[in-house]
């Protein structure tokens, strides 16, 4: 039975795995449809701003971008626009857990996490940097609210 | 009267400006104090006759701020607010709920709301424990409606 074969832009030659083709061209895509849903949010909230008296912080926008940036989410978290011109990102399921990051500028968050164990409601709050909290969703085992 | 609390059984609405909104869900940054208030305001619905719908537009029709297009209002029932926050908030924090009833002030044309109360013990938005108040206030929303009048 013959393999497709494909040759990478290097020349060396890959099999061609159509299962694993349609996944990473499923992953390509709906990566792409979270970008753009995440645009268009980002200029909802732009235009809603003036009506509610707000100034968007370029900073506060500038860190949600590096946050979200290079990482394969599950959906697009939702996003809102604070008095103090911060965008804050919210990921959250239905049974209350959730990540809520405030992008304060300067690579700073303020977070909010609730997360759950089989015997407890874990919850925390605090500032952090953008290399700390990564750290602190590991800790609280709440990655997967947020990433594919 | 002012300073008495709103009654456990009893709702109250929050103004939510259209920021604080994405697809249905309101995050807890809309429960924290806005730059002009003291403490968050809610209006007190039972302070109102009628049902539910006559509770709201009454509200609305009081109300001294300017409604955004895209803005609701989120009801609350009192005592599950002040409940759930004592037992899901950080250290045993408390929260009130109570009236904060405003005059008529004729010389602005504006009309008396009797309905209007605060949320007394919740922090700044500023603060990470704030914003956490807020969040789990959020959990506690019963139902919303669009904070412009939709009677022409």
């Amino acid at each position: 039975m013959a393999r497709s074969q494909s040759r990478n832009p290097a020349g060396a030659v890959t099999k061609h795995d159509p299962a694993k083709a349609t996944d990473d061209l499923s992953k390509i895509v709906r990566g792409t449809d979270i970008e753009s849903e995440i645009e268009e949010r980002l200029g909802d909230l732009k235009a809603i701003a003036p009506d509610e008296g707000i100034v968007p912080s370029a900073a506060s926008e500038q860190d949600l971008r590096r946050f979200i940036k290079s990482r394969v989410m599950k959906r697009r978290p939702y996003l809102f626009l604070l008095e103090n011109g911060n965008f804050r990102a919210l990921w959250k399921n239905e049974s209350f857990e959730q990540v809520a990051l405030q992008f304060l500028g300067g690579r700073e968050v303020q977070y909010v996490i609730f997360g759950r164990r089989p015997d407890t409601f874990v919850q925390s709050s605090g500032r952090d940097n953008l290399g700390g909290i990564e750290r602190l969703i590991d800790a609280l085992d709440s990655r997967a609210l947020i990433e594919a | 009267m002012k300073g008495d609390p709103v009654p456990d059984g009893d709702h109250v609405v929050r103004y939510v400006g259209g920021t604080h909104i994405d697809g249905g869900i309101i995050h807890g940054g809309a429960f924290l104090a806005h730059r002009t208030e003291r403490s968050p305001s809610v209006n007190w619905l039972e302070c109102f006759s009628g049902i539910l719908d006559e509770q709201v537009e009454e509200v609305r029709r009081r109300t001294r701020l300017h409604y955004g297009a895209t803005a609701q209002l989120a009801r609350l029932q009192v005592g599950v607010v002040r409940a759930y926050v004592a037992k899901n908030g950080p250290n045993g924090h408390s929260i009130d709920i109570v009236q904060d009833p405003l005059a008529a002030d004729a010389a602005m044309a504006l009309l008396a709301d009797p309905s209007q109360a605060v949320m007394e013990g919740v922090p700044s938005a500023d603060h990470p424990e704030g914003e956490m108040i807020g969040d789990l206030i959020a959990h506690c929303i019963k139902d919303v409606f669009p904070a412009r009048s939709l009677i022409p």
